[in-house]
């Protein structure tokens, strides 16, 4: 997620068998963007978002669209509506006009929210488990792009 | 059996020597087979379907990226195996999968390597590599669902599998075999001013069609063969091509 300057738009090896999508800087993607694997957006989108895994959205990021994925990383700008199966984390750079929904939620000092967010029936263990598993995997990323650096 | 097509540049007299020691390797190695010559007014599709008719299997290619380009679409078709040996300049498909050049070429054909991989088409016309746009800006229709626009000149590549495999490039080795061809799109979206660096932002989309649209015919080109056009239609053949390979392949 944290990668350094030089790689922040180079994909790392993809796994076997799973199709990773990379919207850069200096890209617009304007209609119904519909993926199965995980997103990684830095660039421009408009329209509508759904992913069957994860989605990143980067800090120079520019979203005006519905969202659905099941998990998301949020350090940029959106307008629209979000919702997520797992766990939403939302940076301190992000900008989020729309309403959210997620069963857990992580907000940082200085995310920027204006709209409502829904988490449906408090189940503790579950969101515990969920936010837990989300941070591991995105250490275990920091950690792979650190020893590749 | 095997088929052997010799590209018509194999006919010239500085490959007379190498084109020997091949034949005399293959007839060592137990691979002789008919032989049949592309010429100015003979077309390779005739000349393999006529074959097809009586047993082969298995067709090799004599000759370099040209070569393979005019006959892909008949041996795509017609599920034959296929086979390279290459000669001659400009051999970055045969390279790619791992074929040496000349008379070691044919120790691979004999160890008989296969792999099943996807083909490209473009326009009608198959590719096994990539299609490369040089520095453009147009727009990608992905599967009628969605656009994409640079926003500022850069370039284009659909591929299958990739050419290069320098360091920066080897972090987007693509897969011959995933039934997707991945759009790649790099543009400078760096602000221009002195001693600033360039800053490239890599586009990476996995898709199974796409159009490519320009206002102004461009040229594109498929596994180096050169097309213009202004519209470029691409979609995947998945698991179309039994290629024999060799140990060094990028993919």
């Amino acid at each position: 997620m944290f990668r350094s300057q030089e790689e922040k738009n180079i994909h790392t090896k993809k796994e076997e068998g799973k199709q990773e999508t990379i919207i850069a800087q200096g890209v617009s993607v304007e209609g119904d963007f519909h993926s199965k694997g995980n997103v990684f957006i830095e660039g421009d989108v408009s329209g509508s978002l759904h992913t069957e895994k994860d989605l990143h959205v980067g800090e120079q990021a520019s979203i005006r669209a519905n969202i659905v994925a099941q998990n998301a990383l949020i350090a940029g700008r959106v307008e629209g509506n979000i919702q997520v199966k797992g766990s939403l984390q939302l940076e301190s750079s992000c900008i989020i006009q729309g309403d959210m929904s997620a069963a857990a939620v992580s907000i940082s000092s200085g995310a920027f929210i204006n709209g409502k967010i829904s988490m449906g029936e408090r189940d503790d263990a579950q969101a515990e488990k969920l936010l837990s598993e989300t941070k591991n995997n995105f250490q275990e990323q920091k950690q792979e792009e650190l020893v590749e650096a | 059996m095997y088929y052997y097509i010799y590209d018509e540049f194999t006919q010239e007299d500085k490959y007379e020597k190498e084109l020997l020691k091949i034949e005399n390797r293959l007839s060592d190695l137990g691979l002789l087979g008919n032989i049949a010559r592309l010429a100015l007014f003979k077309q390779a599709d005739e000349f393999i379907r006529e074959e097809v008719r009586r047993g082969v299997t298995t067709v090799v290619v004599v000759g370099n990226d040209k070569t393979i380009y005019k006959i892909l679409d008949v041996v795509a078709e017609e599920k034959l195996l296929f086979g390279i040996i290459p000669l001659g300049p400009e051999n970055f498909l045969a390279q790619s999968l791992g074929i040496p050049e000349g008379v070691a070429a044919c120790d691979t054909l004999s160890a008989r390597m296969i792999q099943t991989i996807d083909t490209g088409i473009l326009n009608g016309k198959r590719f096994i590599a990539e299609v490369h746009i040089p520095e453009t800006i147009v727009e990608i229709t992905c599967a009628d669902n969605y656009r994409v626009k640079p926003q500022k000149k850069g370039t284009v590549e659909v591929r299958n599998f990739s050419f290069w495999k320098d360091e920066q490039e080897s972090l987007l080795l693509s897969n011959p075999c995933d039934g997707f061809l991945e759009t790649v799109i790099k543009v400078d979206y760096s602000k221009k001013w002195w001693f600033k660096k360039k800053k490239t932002g890599i586009t990476r989309l996995p898709l199974q069609t796409c159009t490519i649209r320009s206002p102004k015919p461009v040229i594109a080109f498929a596994d180096g063969k050169e097309i213009q056009s202004a519209r470029f239609d691409i979609s995947v053949d998945p698991l179309s091509l039994r290629v024999i390979i060799g140990k060094e392949r990028v993919f």
